[in-house]
């Protein structure tokens, strides 16, 4: 009799979970409440010996609000060197810092992986007290009312940023956090960037008569034209990307942009992207610029295959990889996407940190953090470790012997003063699909105009429908 | 009539004498463009997984000469060592969850009567419709509010990785069309010897069962062990990080370091291939007999 009602028990248990697993209703979220302490159950850490020295500002809008001894889980997506780096940093930190806060880094897989933990947690109140995402990540974040403002923690007169200290990070770095879109709150703070270069091979630039790299899409065309024709095989000039980091590149570099003029919107249709494709086109028409969709382009430029490639600084590490692998002796080099400005304009990007909203408390612990992090002794080991550029010019310094090992790298930091930045907003991780798109239209022969007419359109109608959800 | 069939027969038997059946051939071609279109990926990962990155990402076909070494890295840079325990443990409570509760709710709507019984099996089949990534959000707030008011956490611990699928529904419904053709003779004499639904199940169905039973217990393993997404959304730490995370130690914003990446995936999907050795007769007739074949 008792198996029998153990067996009922059973069955009705078995017939309810796959319902109850695959349509559980959840608590209502709240996704702007602050989670009161740690997102999992883990024991309390060890009371922490409070000193005197990072006692509360008693004015100012942080007045009262107490940093000592909390515990800030930060979700990052470094692994392997990297990782190690940060925990060795974390020991560091936790063992210095006079206000007894504990750090505590999580790799959480890659971007993607936090965006979906991140939208989850906001639902459960199960957040970190630091977290990294692309500014359009923090758009997202930011709606569903996760993120605290960093403002007040950078303007505050006791915990926040000196002038000097302001000054010294670069200008289009730091302004890439505040959202236009968003009352002009500050929601990421840059630990670190990349940028779009265009990679060269200068031993052969030399061969065919060439100084060095161009400066001036003409001069760059030139140079492409001339490779092109050596090889004689439809290789050999520029391998065209079709990423929207290209096409804002390039945007940029003919002296235009791609969002609009207060950063609410997008403007794919300005002059200069009108020009830049026309350019680019006209140079694919030539025969001096080709697709290239079977691989990385680095290997190509390290056997001559191309003299011209175009991508993120982050590889760089490839690159001289790839000319070791391949016994080339050329000699390579990263610069500057070629302009018709009188200064070069660099696309930079990266992740931000943000300060999820929490408490008061941990927000505070967490911005003590990530000011020391940002700070250019810790910035400088950490460029040496992961191969990012720092994002305050005092940091280059500390790295002059790092650039001697590293010349490519050395060239691509001389131009971090002439950053800008890409969209900040909610809806651009679609619109760069879109603009993908638009590129490859533009150069198997859509018309220019219509076709960036089309997905600036296309664009602003997704951004809208995002911020109204 | 006789003629027309004698001569059928005579022409049939003329061309398979001089050795040509078209039908057959067209069998094998598709065949064989199947196993290239299965085999080619795989052994592209193996050649990979023997490459330094130069030859990796430079397209080369084959090494030229084998990095064992890369295994050896891909072990250590990954920590696999800690991840392959996991994914052990995680896989072993989720098959072994699917065993019994899929077993159960098949037996329940294969062989029982009970209100709303075909409601409830339309709602079960239904949930096969929704993609995964539906689910990640809701469920991700079930195993919050469990933890919260359960005696043990579950994010970040093994119930958050495992009971979420100890329910499957394409499992339930494998086994449930296995049951249904079980001939209901059997269960009259079985009740005559004075069974009731336990011993019937226990005694008669699942001795019969072994072909679906290991089915599922393969579609449960694979299941387990390859995921990823879940179990990255309710883990913080690698304390319970299954073995397919180690693979990400591989990947960054610069790209990916292939040779290394594909030394590790051979790694990680040793265990299934040689569950799937293992089992290979018990899984095509349990695909067999399920009516799952077309």
């Amino acid at each position: 009799m008792k198996v029998r009602k153990l067996f009922t028990l059973l069955v009705i248990l078995a017939l309810a979970l796959p319902l109850v697993a695959s349509c559980a209703p959840g608590p209502t979220p709240t996704p702007t409440k602050a989670p009161a302490a740690t997102p999992t159950k883990k024991p309390p850490p060890t009371p922490t010996p409070v000193p005197e020295a990072c006692a509360p500002a008693t004015e100012g809008p942080l007045a009262g609000v107490d940093p000592r001894g909390q515990t800030v889980v930060w979700w990052h997506q470094h692994s392997r060197h990297r990782e190690e780096w940060l925990l060795e940093k974390q020991a560091e930190f936790n063992a210095t810092n006079e206000c007894g806060i504990t750090i505590v880094p999580e790799n959480q897989g890659g971007y993607n992986d936090i965006r979906d933990k991140m939208n989850a947690g906001i639902a459960t109140g199960e957040v970190p007290g630091l977290v990294v995402g692309y500014q359009n990540d923090q758009a997202f974040y930011a709606l569903a009312g996760g993120l605290a403002d960093m403002n007040p923690y950078i303007d505050d007169p006791t915990w926040g940023l000196t002038a000097e200290e302001r000054a010294d990070f670069y200008r289009a770095f730091l302004e890439q956090g505040v959202h236009a879109a968003f009352d002009d709150q500050r929601l990421g703070f840059p630990p670190n960037r990349s940028m779009e270069m265009l990679f060269y091979n200068q031993t052969w630039l030399e061969e065919l008569g060439f100084d060095g790299p161009p400066t001036t899409p003409d001069e760059f065309k030139e140079m492409a034209c001339t490779a092109a024709a050596a090889n004689a095989d439809g290789t050999g000039g520029f391998i065209l990307r079709d990423d929207a980091s290209g096409t804002a590149a390039w945007t940029f570099a003919f002296g235009g942009d791609v969002s609009n003029e207060d950063r609410t919107g997008y403007m794919y249709n300005g002059q200069a992207t009108i020009d830049a494709m026309t350019f680019l086109k006209g140079m694919y028409d030539d025969g001096c610029a080709y697709f290239f969709t079977e691989g990385y382009p680095n290997p190509e430029l390290a056997a001559r295959h191309v003299i011209f490639t175009q991508g993120s600084s982050s590889g760089i590490a490839y690159y001289a990889s790839d000319m070791e692998a391949l016994g080339s002796e050329d000699v390579w080099g990263a610069t500057a996407i070629p302009h018709t400005t009188s200064e070069p304009v660099m696309d930079i990007y990266g992740g931000d940190i943000m300060i999820p909203a929490t408490t008061p408390e941990i927000q505070l612990a967490a911005w003590i953090f990530l000011k020391w992090f940002t700070s250019p002794e810790i910035q400088a080991q950490w460029d040496r470790c992961s191969g990012y550029f720092p994002t305050r010019a005092s940091t280059a310094e500390l790295l002059t012997d790092y650039v001697d090992e590293n010349p490519q790298w050395g060239q691509a930091m001389a131009l971090l003063p002439y950053g800008t930045y890409e969209p900040q907003l909610i809806s651009y991780q679609a619109v760069r699909d879109a603009a993908q798109q638009a590129f490859n239209e533009i150069i198997q022969g859509a018309d220019v105009k219509a076709t960036l007419d089309a997905l600036t359109k296309e664009a602003n109608e997704l951004q809208a429908e995002l911020m109204e959800e | 009539m006789a003629s027309n069939v004698s001569a059928t027969y005579r022409a049939t038997a003329s061309s398979k004498s001089r050795g040509i059946d078209i039908g057959r051939v067209l069998t094998y071609v598709i065949l064989l463009a199947g196993v290239v279109v299965v085999v080619v990926p795989f052994l592209w990962m193996v050649s990979t997984s023997l490459m330094t990155l130069g030859e990796a990402t430079g397209r080369a076909i084959l090494p030229r000469a084998p990095q064992w070494d890369n295994y050896v890295q891909a072990w250590e840079d990954a920590k696999f060592s800690e991840y392959f325990v996991n994914s052990v443990i995680v896989t072993a409570i989720t098959v072994g969850g699917q065993l019994v509760f899929c077993t159960l709710a098949a037996y329940a709507f294969a062989r029982m009567e009970f209100p709303a019984k075909n409601l409830l099996f339309t709602l079960l089949l239904s949930t096969l419709m929704l993609p995964d990534a539906l689910r990640w959000i809701p469920n991700f707030i079930t195993v919050t509010w469990l933890g919260r008011i359960g005696p043990i956490a579950w994010v970040n611990n093994w119930p958050a990785l495992t009971v979420p699928f100890m329910a499957s529904a394409i499992s339930i419904f494998l086994l449930r069309q296995f049951f249904a053709q079980i001939p209901h003779e059997l269960w009259d004499s079985a009740q005559i010897d004075g069974a009731g639904h336990v011993r019937y199940l226990l005694q008669v169905v699942l001795p019969i069962s072994r072909a679906p039973l290991m089915t599922i217990v393969i579609f449960g393993f694979i299941g387990a062990w390859n995921a990823l997404a879940w179990p990255m959304l309710v883990t913080n730490t690698p304390e319970w990080r299954p073995i397919s995370a180690g693979l990400m130690a591989f990947l960054d914003e610069a790209g990916a370091h292939f040779h290394l990446q594909m030394a590790g995936s051979v790694i990680t999907i040793l265990p299934i291939l040689i569950l799937y050795f293992v089992t290979q007769k018990q899984f095509t007739e349990g695909i067999a007999y399920t009516g799952l074949k077309g």
